[in-house]
């Protein structure tokens, strides 16, 4: 029986399990939840388009980004004009250019720059496969843009009472200091 | 990175154009015309200056992309332009007389003779020595050279004369010396296989790691090889540079400028190697000691190890 | 410029050979006919050059009593007091020299004529000129450069003699750390002149196996032997003036002997890699550099 959840309870559970409620709500909710990220992304391209040219050509590439511990995966086509992101099972991610693979945790402090994408990536919590080159640009593109956790949600620009709370949640989900914090 | 760098307290950052006119020609990194005009402003409003790399050597044929970069970097209002061709020196010397220049490592001036030469030829003000001197071999170099000395204190650490490698193009095509980039990510796979992930550039198995073993980018000096009948890192260990210990001696030497490795690293290794340098450096003004700002950096080492490099003789 | 006949050249020699086996080298190349041009002095490493002075110093003799030019080559990367003090009294040469690093060129009289060597990082007109306003008569071409580029000098800088790494290992990087001291153990200093166990430099391979480079102490070459089998027309078409053929343990005199037939076009270049592949040379055929791709390439069956 498929349990439905207002919101994921980070903070008060194991990871393991957390992360499988907030997998099955991403895919119970596919079309919502795909809908709010791409409208967050779409919002970014407006607002940083300095950012998305440094991409150059891989604006047409499709990232796969799977955290490691989620059946789930998604897949980020960081068009300025007509990119989306997608919710996918693991294994049916179809083409892609490149796979960033790290903890959720991981993902989310690598998009706002408190984790060092190096260090991160010598200590094996991360793992890319395929274009280093493409994962290099996203990567380069994101240090420039100056991210925070709430630019993954559809709002203006601003908004620090928001952001602070999805800060807070973030601490509360690590349960181990992620080697290169700042 | 720029701003992360300024806020944190450098006093110089370098930059560099969107094009193979400097050697961090990384996919993504490096400014448009735009960017360095509205970076330099920034940069000066807050009392930091703005240094321009065009440190690769121009291509044959192709010299405008060089020259058109030294225009755009004057143009710009930036505090030096860096540099390593004979003929970019000459061109940026003739057409911008007052533009301040810096000599790169990339022109492997490891000696007074050769540092002479730039300086009388093209005015060079700066010089960025090459990581094979040694502390005591800096200090001497000094008392013969009227220009100022910049040497390194952090990052990456290149074992070969910088600007005379060609390791990278005989493996993959492209090097720092024309291209920018050593072993440029287009050449990289990550072949990851249950016991092991093996790097590799242009096909070549760079490293082998185990489940345990801490990853690196195959940066070919920073293999390891069959030779001599073993297995090892024949040319150097996967560390980082960290001469945060010879701050005190490279100023007593009589250093100006210290310079820290990593135009291609991230906002939270650049803000926090810098923030470290800069009180380093202040509690040396203050006669403080510096060993608490050292540790504060280890974790960020390839590999999670250091080395103060050739600064100390026995590297040798 | 297209009637010429493009000359054969020989490299300084890299490696760390005896002293006899020096001298026989050079008295078999004085006898030669066919090299036109011999380089002569320690590039690698300062502390073999006592062990050579006199060697090369009859060398010299020879070769110039038999009518090749002579050109001293200096040090690529000189990192002490006596190494530099060499490169002093090599720029003060009269004679043409070879310039391997800026350090001798703050040391040489303006206008004195040089070679600068293909461990110089030259690779484009305006540093050539640059050169040339001090003397620079002849370049030999860094190994990097593809034969495009060296038409676009030649072209810019059409008074400028072209030469390009034509055979041998190709040096590709150097160091302030010695290579074989360290694999022995030891430090520069103290190296106990390990180097002399290979003559061709000694075999670096990857972890799956693949030959890749070679470490000849300081300095770090390709494991394959660089071969420039492009047609004389091709060659003469791109302003080259002269093959350089560095030194290896293998029958050089074989080597220059079929490059001195190709060059003149009396064999093709599979004829020219199957005659030096005979000599046994210490590495596979490679000429990827010159066609602008990855240096590592192979040269043609």
């Amino acid at each position: 029986m498929r349990r439905r959840r207002t919101r994921p309870y980070i903070a008060a559970r194991e990871p393991g399990a957390d992360h499988d409620v907030l997998a099955s709500a991403m895919i119970a909710w596919r079309g919502p939840v795909e809908a709010l990220l791409t409208l967050s992304l779409r919002g970014l391209a407006r607002r940083c388009p300095a950012a998305f040219a440094r991409l150059g050509d891989h604006q047409a590439s499709t990232y796969l980004l799977a955290p490691a511990d989620m059946p789930i995966a998604f897949t980020l086509a960081p068009h300025p004009q007509h990119g989306a992101i997608r919710v996918v099972r693991r294994g049916a991610a179809g083409v892609h250019i490149a796979r960033v693979s790290a903890p959720l945790v991981d993902l989310l402090a690598l998009f706002d720059g408190s984790l060092d994408a190096d260090a991160a990536f010598f200590c094996r919590s991360i793992h890319v496969e395929g274009d280093v080159g493409a994962v290099m640009a996203l990567h380069n593109a994101l240090e420039s843009a100056d991210l925070r956790l709430v630019d993954l949600l559809p709002l203006p620009a601003g908004h620090d009472a928001a952001n602070a709370i999805l800060a807070r949640l973030m601490r509360a989900a690590r349960r181990r200091p992620a080697s290169g914090w700042a | 990175m720029l701003r992360a760098a300024v806020e944190a307290g450098a006093d110089s950052v370098y930059c560099g154009l969107r094009d193979e006119t400097n050697a961090r020609n990384f996919p993504g990194l490096n400014f448009d015309r735009a960017e360095l005009i509205e970076a330099t402003r920034w940069a000066h409003e807050r009392g930091a200056r703005v240094l321009v790399a065009i440190n690769t050597f121009a291509r044959a044929g192709q010299t405008d992309l060089w020259k058109r970069s030294v225009d755009t970097a004057v143009a710009a209002a930036a505090d030096a332009i860096i540099a390593a061709d004979l003929g970019v020196l000459a061109y940026a010397h003739q057409a911008h007389p007052r533009a301040r220049l810096h000599l790169s490592v990339q022109a492997a001036a490891n000696s007074s003779d050769a540092i002479r030469f730039y300086a009388e030829a093209y005015g060079v003000k700066r010089v960025v020595l090459p990581r094979v001197l040694s502390a005591p071999e800096i200090a001497a170099l000094i008392k013969e050279t009227p220009v100022e000395i910049e040497a390194f204190v952090f990052g990456g650490l290149c074992v070969m004369a910088e600007g005379r490698c060609a390791l990278s193009s005989y493996a993959t095509g492209r090097s720092p010396n024309l291209s920018g980039v050593c072993s440029p990510p287009e050449a990289v796979t990550f072949d990851r296989s249950p016991e092991a992930l093996t790097t590799r550039l242009g096909g070549l198995a760079i490293d082998r790691l185990g489940p345990g073993d801490s990853a690196g980018y195959p940066t070919l000096c920073k293999g390891r090889f069959d030779a001599f009948g073993q297995t090892d890192y024949l040319f150097e260990e996967p560390v980082s540079l960290n001469a945060m210990g010879l701050l005190a001696a490279l100023r007593t030497a009589g250093v100006r400028a210290v310079k820290v490795e990593g135009r291609q690293r991230g906002k939270a290794y650049v803000a926090r190697v810098a923030a470290a340098f800069r009180a380093a450096i202040d509690a040396l003004d203050r006669g403080d000691d510096t060993t608490r700002f050292e540790r504060q950096l280890t974790d960020l080492a390839e590999g999670g190890r250091e080395t103060a490099g050739a600064y100390r003789k026995a590297w040798r | 410029m297209s009637d010429m006949p493009i000359e054969l050249s020989l490299g300084p020699l890299l490696f760390n050979w005896p002293a006899p086996l020096v001298e026989t080298f050079y008295a078999r190349i004085a006898e030669t006919a066919c090299i036109d041009r011999v380089y002569l002095g320690e590039v690698v490493c300062g502390k073999r050059a006592p062990l050579l002075a006199d060697a090369l110093a009859r060398a010299a003799e020879r070769l110039c009593t038999a009518g090749k030019t002579v050109v001293w080559s200096s040090m690529s990367l000189p990192t002490n007091p006596r190494e530099r003090r060499a490169g002093r009294a090599l720029a003060a040469l009269d004679d043409l020299v070879e310039i391997n690093d800026i350090s001798a060129l703050a040391d040489r009289a303006r206008d004195a004529p040089f070679v600068a060597g293909p461990l110089l990082n030259v690779y484009n007109e305006g540093a050539a000129r640059e050169l040339m306003a001090r003397g620079c008569v002849r370049l030999c071409a860094n190994v990097e450069l593809p034969l495009t580029s060296i038409a676009d000098l030649a072209r810019a800088c059409p008074t400028l003699e072209l030469e390009v790494f034509a055979f041998g290992r190709l040096p590709l990087a150097l160091s302030g750390r010695c290579y074989h001291a360290r694999a022995h153990g030891r430090q520069r200093d103290t190296c106990q002149y390990v180097c002399d166990q290979d003559p061709d430099g000694r075999a670096v391979r990857t972890l799956d196996g693949q030959e890749f480079l070679a470490v000849n102490g300081v300095q770090t070459l390709s494991h394959g032997v660089q071969i420039v089998d492009l047609p004389p027309a091709v060659l003469r078409g791109a302003g080259i003036r002269a093959l350089r053929l560095s030194p290896h343990s293998c029958d050089m005199v074989a080597v220059a002997a079929a490059f001195r037939r190709f060059a003149d076009g009396d064999t093709d270049a599979a004829a020219l890699r199957a005659a030096v592949r005979e000599t046994r040379p210490p590495g596979a055929l490679i000429s990827g550099y010159l066609r602008g791709g990855a240096g590592l390439q192979a040269a043609d069956g």
